[in-house]
């Protein structure tokens, strides 16, 4: 195959998996959890769940929600890469992932919906 | 400090430089994934450290690791966050058999980015504190200009700069927001600008030559306007949110022409090092940790006063010279390594690892995103132009969170 023709053929594999990709992201979604229902088998796995915030605390680095819903009580720890408004008793959807520490299952948002 | 303590300290210290040995050397194992688990398992190992001896395990293993990292991206061709661009210039270098010349000048910068940054340390903490308020409403504005800098600066076509510029910013978007993909970065770098390179290799039938032990010929002035400038564009963005590494080194690889690569790879070297260091004063300063080995120090240590600041400066200073020695006498080993190996045989390999290793730490779309990103490399490798400008993977999708 001359360069020209694996040019072509490069450039329009990157566009279709470009697109495949675009599609995957936005038609995947996290899969939806009660609180209580997570377990260490879901260490690592990308979660969504929806509480309310019932307190938080914040160091230099992040924020710490306890989430609850009706089934129980998470820590959600969220990097601060932007300022963020809490409201004790607000309700709010996270994705992100399901990690453990200190013994307790924790959530890493990727995502904050209020 | 009691004897014990400081007996503890040491020991952490060393355990940290032996765990960046490992995070440095193998593509894939990043310093957060360590400090993340060192974080996990804090309860466990608090029962026997001090919270500061796991604070300065974290930072021993993180500049360790900023030290050893250059060694996979100039011998493999498998780069880590933010030596992306060293892969062509140390790639370049291993051709002429002079690979452990290259890490030679990775080193050179990332030591006397310690000793900058140290010097600098009584500048920088005011510089930072007030500066960093002034700057940051205008970062976004800084690297649309920086990018489009890159962009105009293309030799070979100005459109197809613009295209791969684009083309990767959207890769970039896409997998960095995909709800299933844990470590997005890893399958996005890996195949921008590891595979693709070592697959183009493989298709040019590229031979290794025989490496030798040379030392290049350095101009002081030379190396110490590069090195300021690593420390500007490092200094810049790398207090800001989201940023780090890889947009330092566009910013100053875009404001020289014509880089040679000795030069360029002194710059690259200097700048991780230089985020790091910088990243232990921002902490200080504003109260802001800008990487997850400093999240992780955060929440160690929860206070973090003078004194942790100038015990870490010692100890990076400290670890500097020793992660110096080791990147040297283990670069001397792959010297001999690469003499013997088929390089066909090696390069098969390595892309093999990374396929592996995609595999076991993002799963079948991390594998995907792997795939699409090495297509990506190939055609700008074949279009000719800078690889440069696939960094638009991380400095678009930046550019329109800070836009939007």
């Amino acid at each position: 195959m001359k360069e020209s023709q694996l040019l072509k053929v490069s450039l329009i594999f990157s566009l279709i998996g470009i697109l495949i990709l675009f599609y995957l992201t936005y038609t995947l979604e996290a899969k939806r959890y009660d609180i209580n229902s997570l377990t260490k088998d879901n260490i690592d796995d990308i979660v969504k769940v929806k509480g309310i915030i019932e307190s938080y605390g914040e160091t230099p680095g992040l924020y710490l929600i306890d989430l609850k819903d009706d089934t129980g009580r998470i820590t959600v720890v969220v990097f601060k890469d932007e300022e963020i408004e809490l409201i004790e008793g607000l309700e709010i959807e996270i994705i992100g992932q399901v990690t453990e520490y200190q013994n307790k299952l924790e959530i890493i948002a990727k995502e904050i919906v209020i | 400090m009691p004897r014990k303590l400081l007996f503890e300290i040491l020991i952490a210290i060393f355990l940290g430089i032996f765990a960046g040995i490992f995070t440095g050397l193998i593509p894939g194992v990043h310093i957060n994934l360590v400090g993340v688990l060192v974080l996990s398992s804090s309860l466990f190992l608090l029962n026997y450290f001090s919270p500061l001896s796991l604070a300065l395990f974290i930072v021993a293993m993180s500049i360790t690791h900023t030290f050893l990292d250059s060694i996979p991206s100039i011998f493999l061709g498998a780069p880590d966050s933010g030596l992306e661009l060293s892969v062509l210039p140390g790639h370049k270098l291993l051709l002429q058999g002079r690979g452990y010349e290259a890490v030679f000048l990775t080193v050179v910068g990332s030591f006397f980015a310690v000793v900058v940054c140290l010097s600098l340390t009584p500048i920088l903490i005011p510089l930072i504190k007030y500066g960093y308020p002034v700057i940051e409403p205008y970062i976004v504005y800084i690297l649309i200009f920086f990018s489009a800098v890159l962009i105009l600066r293309e030799v070979k076509s100005r459109f197809w700069a613009l295209v791969v510029y684009l083309l990767s910013g959207v890769l970039g978007i896409v997998t960095l927001t995909m709800p299933y993909l844990k470590q997005p970065l890893f399958p996005m770098l890996s195949g921008l600008f590891g595979t693709s390179i070592l697959i183009v290799s493989l298709m040019q039938k590229t031979k290794i030559p025989e490496q030798r032990i040379t030392y290049p010929k350095l101009k002081v002035e030379e190396v110490l306007s590069y090195l300021g400038l690593g420390t500007f564009a490092s200094l810049l963005v790398g207090t800001m949110p989201g940023m780090g590494s890889s947009q330092a080194a566009i910013i100053s690889s875009s404001v020289k022409k014509n880089n040679k690569p000795e030069n360029f790879l002194i710059m690259l070297g200097s700048i991780n090092t230089i985020v790091m260091v910088v990243s232990f004063i921002a902490l200080y300063t504003i109260d802001k940790a800008r990487n997850g080995s400093v999240v992780v120090i955060s929440k160690i240590l929860g206070e973090f006063n003078f004194g942790y600041l100038v015990l870490f400066l010692i100890t990076s200073l400290f670890v500097a010279g020793i992660a110096s020695f080791l990147a040297l006498k283990i670069s001397k080993v792959f010297c001999k390594f690469m003499g013997r190996v088929n390089y066909k045989s090696l390069c098969m390999g390595v892309i093999s690892l990374i396929i592996v290793l995609v595999f076991i730490l993002t799963g079948p779309l991390g594998l995907l995103v792997l795939i699409v990103s090495s297509i990506l490399g190939i055609t700008t490798s074949l279009l000719g132009i800078g690889k440069n400008h696939l960094m638009g993977c991380l400095l678009l999708p930046v550019i329109l969170f800070f836009l939007l």
